[in-house]
């Protein structure tokens, strides 16, 4: 419950504030946000298979941000920043299909 | 029996622990996803266009660039003259300004070249509203001065429908009327005789139209000028 209200409080923090986004954040953003979302969906399946540990969320959420705001930034040290930023993109939705398929598996085959 | 609610009671907190920790974290991430989206709500026209499209674009706004440059350019050198020039040059920067200004307010006689045009009909063809709308047709046409049978018509004009006549400002004229406009002949007469436009208006309600091109042409009748009551200008 407290992680849909969280959800919902930073939603509405994110629409009443304007952000500016500093420039050189700004490529990162979406992936960063993507692998958040693969986070959350992973951290719900554990929950769900009653394997949910808070320490590993936290790990994973910001690990997932980093490593992926890293590889996009490396990609655009080497010139390939959009191909690479494609490439998370693909495998992180990968992730959070198979997360939601286990989530949906869980929930209607308990 | 103590030692399961001590157990109990030690889960619960766990639970909430770990519920916080989640609930933080999805904090961030609504306001993460939020931020990204308002981030991505610019229009994005440009990344569905296809590339030629993209080349025509380009092409327009370097163009568009050039000559917002070079008219930078232009206006720069007008300030520094302005501003260090001689007061000969201040003087000739006034004197067009000024120029512009006495034709707008309709103060001083002018002569050009232009169209005249005749207009005659009963009140049922040409009221004052039919008026109104060929100062408008001619406007939009590029009309500098224009005069309608010894009046001067400027921005402050008006027209009324009265039983003697149409009355504009404080002169009432009656059909027909002569109508003096300087400015590009062919755009205005074309302005007049387009299809469904104040030419046609008038041929069908029974009045008569006609437009003669001239190569001089002169406006004598002025307006006075009037001293503002309620405003003055802002000088910087």
């Amino acid at each position: 419950m407290i992680p849909v209200i969280g959800l919902l409080i930073g939603a509405l923090v994110g629409v009443v504030l304007d952000p500016t986004v500093p420039l050189w954040l700004q490529p990162y953003l979406p992936i960063a946000v993507i692998a958040a979302i693969d986070a959350v969906f992973g951290a719900i399946r554990a929950n769900l298979d009653g394997v949910f540990d808070d320490r590993i969320f936290i790990s994973s959420f910001a690990s997932n941000v980093l490593i992926a705001a890293f590889i996009v930034f490396l990609g655009d040290q080497l010139g390939v920043g959009s191909q690479l930023s494609t490439g998370v993109v693909v495998v992180l939705a990968m992730r959070i299909f198979a997360n939601a398929a286990a989530i949906r598996r869980n929930l209607f085959n308990p | 029996m103590v030692k399961k609610i001590i157990k109990n009671r030690r889960l619960i907190k766990k639970n909430l622990s770990r519920n916080i920790v989640a609930g933080i974290l999805t904090l961030v991430l609504g306001i993460l996803t939020t931020f990204t989206i308002k981030q991505n709500d610019s229009p994005v026209v440009l990344s569905s266009a296809r590339e030629g499209d993209l080349v025509k674009i380009l092409d327009d706004l370097n163009n568009q660039s050039d000559a917002l440059e070079s008219e930078l350019v232009k206006q720069t050198r007008l300030l520094e003259t302005i501003k260090n020039g001689s007061s000969a040059e201040v003087t000739a920067a006034a004197q067009v300004r000024l120029d512009q200004l006495l034709l707008l307010a309709g103060v001083t006689p002018v002569s050009g070249s232009g169209i005249k045009i005749v207009i005659s009909g009963d009140t049922y063809a040409i009221n004052a509203y039919t008026l109104l709308n060929i100062v408008q047709e001619l406007r939009d046409a590029g009309a500098v001065a224009i005069q309608m049978n010894k009046v001067r018509i400027i921005n402050s004009t008006y027209f009324t429908d009265t039983e003697n006549g149409i009355k504009i400002n404080n002169t009432t004229i009656r059909s027909p009327f002569n109508i003096f406009v300087l400015g590009d002949a062919a755009t205005l007469e074309t302005a007049l005789k387009i299809p469904g436009g104040v030419g046609e208006t008038i041929a069908t309600s029974g009045g008569q139209i006609t437009i003669d091109k001239l190569t001089t042409l002169n406006i004598e009748s002025v307006v006075p000028l009037e001293s503002p009551k309620y405003a003055s200008a802002l000088v910087k």
